[in-house]
């Protein structure tokens, strides 16, 4: 009986330190993300380079592989860098380069991630809803912040919806992430026309202090049509020109 | 020795979690640790670790913990009815786990990250009992 007092007491401590923390200690993840970063990157960047290479990455020592994920990770960083600024939409100087040190999804490779956590947060001007990009394409949006890091769900998650338009017949409609790496074009008029191979680009959201998405960025090519004639609209499913899954660094678009 | 190794399956579970693979791994690997361990600083560890993945997931901070010990405080009063070192049990209850994380928690294909999930936590069972533990020490159980 002794024993099943003592498990209670336990219980009821651990359930008072747990309320005590989800009340009033909720400002303290950055000091959990700082110290957790470094392994989480190395983490990542390792099942990066497993998923990249083939069958003979598995004969390698283990000191060799992870030279090869620190030079990986260096070549990736100038290579996204080199790529970024070389594109003129949006304008350099709004930008900054984040790294991501968390994508967890189902089947690392097989399945898509939902979202992203960043090495950038407040103190790097990161804003709640900042556009993140990759060239030109559009990946996703901040929706959570702490000082030093930040949570990025993609355009691709089941909580994004945005405006957008096609690049060739100039049809608009909402862009919606369906999840699981699936986009759709939804809500275009039955009068527009959808055809498969034409861009989805954003048609730009920006607010009166220039936050929000720019237009013109690339959301995806559109490789099928959903064309009802006794529905309202019509809808067709988008591909990401982008491998989310493939990616080491991003950037986030800051306001002006 | 036993709890060095304990504490490197626990980093790496929460890395592994929080990191690359959405799968309840610590929550696995604390069901694993009641079944062998049978004792109360598992409601320490779960609370600490919550804590730990709140911080990493951007949750508020306490959410998983609670979840933790609730779920341990059913799996402790649990003994009292069943014999816990089973390899069924041990999937039973990786299941009922895993269920209500990932309804709590969300999921992205919730039928196969159960199934997964319930596959691991029998794995992680089959793979500590190979290990001598004190419960198993006391009782000369290999």
């Amino acid at each position: 009986m002794a024993k099943r007092q003592i498990l209670f007491l336990v219980f009821i401590f651990c359930a008072i330190v747990a309320f005590f923390t989800l009340f009033f200690i909720s400002d303290s993840r950055g000091y959990i993300q700082t110290v957790f970063s470094g392994p989480q990157t190395v983490l990542l960047h390792l099942f990066q380079i497993f998923k990249i290479s083939d069958g003979k990455t598995q004969q390698e020592n283990k000191a060799l592989t992870l030279e090869l994920a620190k030079m990986n990770l260096i070549k990736a960083d100038n290579a996204s860098l080199h790529d970024q600024f070389l594109t003129s939409n949006p304008p350099n100087k709004n930008l900054l380069p984040a790294q991501i040190v968390g994508m967890p999804s189902f089947l690392p490779g097989i399945s898509m991630p939902e979202g992203y956590i960043l090495h950038a947060g407040k103190k790097e001007k990161v804003f709640i809803n900042a556009p993140i990009i990759y060239k030109d394409n559009l990946i996703g949006k901040v929706v959570n912040l702490e000082d030093h890091f930040s949570k990025v769900i993609l355009v691709s998650n089941k909580n994004m919806s945005f405006s957008g338009k096609t690049t060739d017949t100039g049809a608009t409609g909402i862009i919606k992430g369906t999840g699981n790496g699936t986009i759709i074009f939804d809500n275009v008029l039955l009068s527009d026309t959808l055809k498969v191979g034409d861009i989805v680009v954003t048609s730009g959201e920006v607010d009166i202090n220039g936050k929000g998405f720019p237009p013109d960025l690339v959301v995806g090519k559109i490789t099928s049509v959903e064309k009802n004639p006794s529905s309202l609209f019509q809808r067709a499913s988008v591909a990401s020109l982008i491998n989310f899954s493939k990616l080491t660094n991003v950037f986030v678009l800051l306001s002006d | 020795m036993d709890k060095f190794f304990l504490a490197i399956c626990f980093f790496l579970a929460v890395m592994l979690e929080t990191t690359v693979i959405q799968l309840p791994f610590v929550l696995l690997l604390l069901l694993v640790t009641t079944i062998f361990y049978r004792t109360e600083w598992i409601f320490i560890v779960g609370l600490i670790l919550g804590i730990i993945i709140d911080g990493l997931t951007f949750r508020h901070l306490g959410e998983t913990s609670l979840f933790y010990i609730i779920f341990l405080l059913f799996v402790f009063l649990y003994e009292q009815k069943f014999e816990l070192k089973t390899v069924a049990f041990a999937a039973l209850m990786s299941f009922v786990g895993s269920f209500f994380f990932f309804l709590v928690f969300g999921s992205q294909v919730f039928i196969l990250q159960l199934i997964a999930a319930t596959i691991i936590g029998s794995l992680f069972f089959l793979a500590f009992s190979r290990i001598k533990t004190p419960v198993a020490k006391k009782y000369n159980v290999e």
